[in-house]
């Protein structure tokens, strides 16, 4: 159980292989809601970065 | 315009027009001041006059047959030419133009401008009756003769070097340049020693941009006393906290000449030898004037030596130290066995020995150059040697690290620059200390991180490593190898724009079109 | 809004895609037709690589990473491009410890690894805090000084009398099927599937119209040398040992010796990798960092660099406790890892193909 908490770890990998990309899924969602709370930041001119 | 002298009370005074009471306040203001001489006079009794001056800065001659003969020699009627009152400028007519033999004067009314003209060694002629006060020229004091620069001596190429008072460099530069082109402004810096700088740059060829950043940021600095270019360098510079100076220093003038021609703008300060070029880049530091003299083979050669001895200088102890202490097989088998056999009896590791022998070195070359010219090169070179010599033979140190440290000296020694080779001087502690924690490894990392701080460095603008970083072909020429002038880049006047893009074409050579 | 020119992306691309293949290699499974392998790997990355570009093109103005909100919706693509900075950082972490397993094991042995790392991180960061218009002038700098190298290597290595030539003959004598094995998936995404990070670099570059040229410039150069090494390293070593090797770049190193005076440079072989190591640790860390600051919408990346070094840096030191569990990732758990795949593959094919078909019918529309 205690191998969940380190996915990242070479040991981990190879015994529990999805355990890093549902970690990267859940982190994504999670960050995801941090986006949504920090749009009213988005400048007007998003986008228009390089023309 | 020139701008106004900085005094440090406000003379609010006005001239009153008679010469006892403005004399008084002339002596007041001059109060304990020994070397300021009032010379009190009247012409044929008729009127009186003054006129102040500070004696070591002016030419007694001149005041003497120039301004004083002729007052006491004039025609007795001079003065009583009409009936009528002469009015003032009739006066200042008078005097000026058949009374005094001075080729420069002018009037002023303004009381800190004329303290200001007594003070730069000029003399103030007052009148009684008149509210104007004529300052005449007659600067003359001790000065060096024009010599050959200590600091930076040639094989081949003029010997002469710049000086101390402002108006020989100038002219210095201007027999150079025969063109209305050549721009010369002042500046006056300092509160209390109001010293005079001036801006000089060549018009159509400067990007003017550069020329109103150079005026802004001299016009923001606000200090007491300006005593060495050195001052101004630290106060305008982008970043003066790095050791890498962004500006080039010369006591040629020459080098300001040539520089002046690619667009620079240079920086001229009274009481100064040194005159300051800016932008100026770290390829720009490491090249003589003489490169420009000798043939282009040689010149060449000669650069990319001196691009081997910047290496040099930075990394051979440090290379000592990495491979002695952490990856000895990769030294030739042979050479081994000889570091090895030598560095039996020395009971320090690798890095204290450099550090030892480094430390001591830097201190013979500081103590060489306070010591007068003929004993300091002698002893800078004999006790090099001498302890060196003792210091193996004592056990101290090994003898490839004697070696090791004189090439690293000698190399040090080649840089056209002086502030670059100390600044290059000092980072090699830094890079040893990286080599004897981390071998290569540490070398490299430090390596990338001078790499990046000198890629961020930007001298006016431009980018310190200009042009390998941002590449320009054009420019490489002239950086790791010197062409030939038939293959420098031409110039044709009006492409400033294109010219900002290069900014450091070789603008000399013209073909006739 | 820093700048930086084509020169700089083709020289920081070109650096950034040999990276740490030169050192590890990704075909050696291919035994003496590993440099086949890597020559079809690199027409099919090439393609790969040109995806990406075009990805960016059809989103005018928009990085990489805002492409998937803006054409996938807010709800799907935001999460999906959060998948990437944290595959970023991961990459990173992987990054760093390859050097936390090489460079303590060959070159200072006596040094703890937290050290060694510590001070890469410390440069990195510093380089971070500099910008990326430094790291294009720096690696305008140092490509013609690293192939120079690398030209004095392959001199040396030919003077050493170990090439020989007939280990790569027969050719293609046990078949195409451990081609096929090394160059999907592993052959992709090792070399060319990470040029994704350089998608975050794309859009500060000054002539957005030759990105794709650039890149698939680059791209080419980078296969072709390490096609080149592969072959060179069969020639030396001959085909059992190379697919043995750990290091089989470094190994040709090792071999270097020319008449008993240059031998053993081994160092110079790792300080060459710590270099590269250090380039793509640097975009991997910068694509990051440039990712969140899109996505959390902020004014200034500086404030996530402290944290993500520190995230990398961690993550390095934890993951593998020696270098063969750690190759042994490589070669068996990422080819099938379905993050791996889907961000590098399935996901910016499907994002063309959206932009593609949405682009041409706006254009046809207005």
């Amino acid at each position: 159980m205690r191998d969940y908490i380190w996915p990242w770890q070479s040991n981990v990998m190879m015994k529990h292989p999805w355990a890093l990309p549902i970690l990267f899924l859940i982190l994504a969602v999670i960050l995801s809601f941090v986006t949504w709370f920090r749009s009213k930041h988005a400048p007007q001119g998003q986008g228009q970065e390089q023309q | 315009m020139v701008q106004k002298i900085q005094l440090e009370h406000n003379y609010d005074y006005i001239l009153s027009g008679n010469v006892t009471e403005d004399l008084n306040q002339f002596k007041t203001i001059f109060d304990n001041c020994i070397d300021i001489k009032f010379r009190e006079f009247d012409i044929h009794g008729a009127r009186k006059g003054a006129l102040v001056f500070l004696s070591g800065m002016v030419n007694m001659q001149t005041i003497d047959f120039e301004i004083m003969k002729p007052l006491i020699e004039s025609d007795e009627r001079l003065f009583q030419e009409s009936a009528a009152e002469l009015n003032d400028s009739d006066i200042q007519n008078i005097i000026e133009n058949r009374l005094l033999f001075s080729s420069q004067l002018s009037w002023f009314e303004d009381f800190p401008d004329i303290i200001e003209h007594v003070l730069s060694g000029n003399v103030a002629f007052l009148l009684d009756g008149l509210q104007q006060v004529l300052v005449i020229n007659a600067k003359d004091w001790e000065k060096r003769t024009v010599e050959e620069p200590a600091t930076e001596a040639v094989i081949r190429g003029p010997r002469e070097g710049f000086q101390e008072t402002i108006s020989t460099n100038i002219s210095l530069i201007r027999r150079r340049l025969k063109t209305p082109q050549l721009k010369m402004e002042d500046m006056k810096v300092g509160r209390l020693s109001n010293t005079q700088i001036v801006i000089t740059y060549l018009e159509g060829i400067v990007d003017t941009k550069l020329v109103d950043e150079v005026k802004n940021r001299i016009g923001k600095i606000k200090i007491d006393a300006i005593l060495e270019s050195g001052y101004v360098e630290e106060l305008i510079e982008d970043n003066s906290f790095s050791l890498f100076p962004q500006v080039l220093i010369t006591e040629r003038p020459d080098r300001v000449v040539g520089n002046l021609l690619e667009g620079k703008v240079g920086i001229i300060i009274d009481n100064t030898p040194f005159v300051i070029i800016v932008p100026g880049t770290f390829f720009q530091l490491l090249q003589s004037p003489e490169d420009y003299y000798q043939r282009y083979f040689v010149a060449s050669a000669i650069r990319m030596l001196r691009f081997f001895a910047v290496l040099f200088s930075l990394l051979l102890p440090s290379l000592y130290i990495a491979l002695t202490t952490y990856h000895q097989e990769m030294i030739p088998t042979m050479l081994l066995i000889s570091i090895a056999a030598s560095r039996e009896t020395v009971p320090f590791p690798a890095f204290i020995e450099a550090l030892v022998m480094e430390i001591a070195f830097e201190s013979l070359r500081e103590a060489g150059v306070r010591l007068p010219r003929p004993v300091g090169q002698a002893v800078s070179i004999v006790g090099g040697l001498v302890i060196g010599q003792a210091a193996v033979e004592a056990g101290i140190v090994s003898s490839p690290l004697v070696i090791v440290v004189s090439m690293t000296g000698i190399a040090s020694f080649i840089f056209p620059s002086f502030q670059l080779g100390l600044a290059f001087r000092l980072l090699r502690f830094p890079m040893m200390i990286a080599a004897a924690t981390f071998g290569l490894y540490g070398i490299l990392m430090m390596l990338l991180l001078l790499l990046i701080h000198v890629l961020r460095l930007k001298s006016f603008g431009v980018p310190y490593l200009t042009p390998m970083a941002p590449l320009r072909i054009s420019g490489l020429k002239d950086v790791i190898v010197r062409a030939s002038w038939l293959k420098q880049s031409t110039h044709t006047g009006e492409l400033k724009s294109q010219r900002h893009q290069n900014p450091f074409n070789r603008l000399r050579q013209r073909q006739n079109k | 809004m820093e700048i930086i020119s084509r020169h700089q992306l083709l020289t920081i691309s070109i650096i950034y895609q040999i990276g740490t293949t030169i050192i590890f290699g990704f075909a050696s499974g291919a035994g003496r037709d590993s440099w086949l392998a890597v020559l079809i790997s690199t027409c099919l990355g090439t393609a790969v690589v040109w995806i990406y570009t075009r990805i960016t093109h059809f989103n005018p103005g928009l990085t990489y990473i805002e492409c998937y909100p803006a054409q996938f919706g807010k709800l799907l693509g935001t999460p999906i491009a959060w998948l990437h900075p944290l595959l970023f950082l991961y990459i990173s972490g992987r990054i760093v410890a390859d050097i936390k397993n090489l460079v303590p094991t060959t070159i200072l042995p006596g040094t703890p690894p937290w050290v060694i790392l510590l001070f890469f991180m410390l440069v990195i960061s510093y380089g971070l805090f500099a910008g990326i218009e430094v790291m294009g002038k720096l690696t305008e700098i140092i490509l013609p000084i690293i192939l120079l190298i690398y030209l004095i290597e392959v001199i040396l290595i030919f003077s050493s009398g170990v090439v020989h030539f007939d280990n790569l003959s027969p050719l293609l004598d046990k078949g195409w099927g451990r081609i096929w094995e090394v160059v999907w998936p592993l052959g992709i995404i090792q070399s060319f599937g990470e040029s994704l990070a350089l998608a975050l670099v794309w859009t500060l570059m000054n002539e957005r119209k030759r990105v794709g040229r650039t890149m698939i410039i680059s791209s080419l150069f980078a296969g072709l040398f390490i096609a080149f090494t592969d072959a060179l390293a069969v020639a030396v070593y001959g085909e059992e040992i190379f697919k043995r090797a750990t290091y089989p770049m470094y190994a040709l190193i090792q071999a270097i010796s020319v008449s008993d005076f240059i031998t053993q440079l081994d160092a110079t072989g790792v300080i060459y990798f710590c270099f590269m190591a250090f380039l793509k640790t640097y975009i991997y860390l910068f694509a990051t960092i440039r990712s969140i600051q899109k996505l959390t919408y902020s004014n200034s990346s500086r404030v996530f660099i402290f944290p993500v070094v520190l995230i990398a840096l961690f993550m390095g030191l934890t993951m593998a406790p020696n270098v063969v569990e750690h190759i042994a990732v490589v070669q068996k758990v990422i080819p099938y890892n379905p993050i791996y795949l889907s961000l590098m593959i399935v996901f910016p094919v499907l994002l063309f193909l959206v932009s593609w078909i949405r682009n041409k019918s706006g254009t046809a529309a207005s």
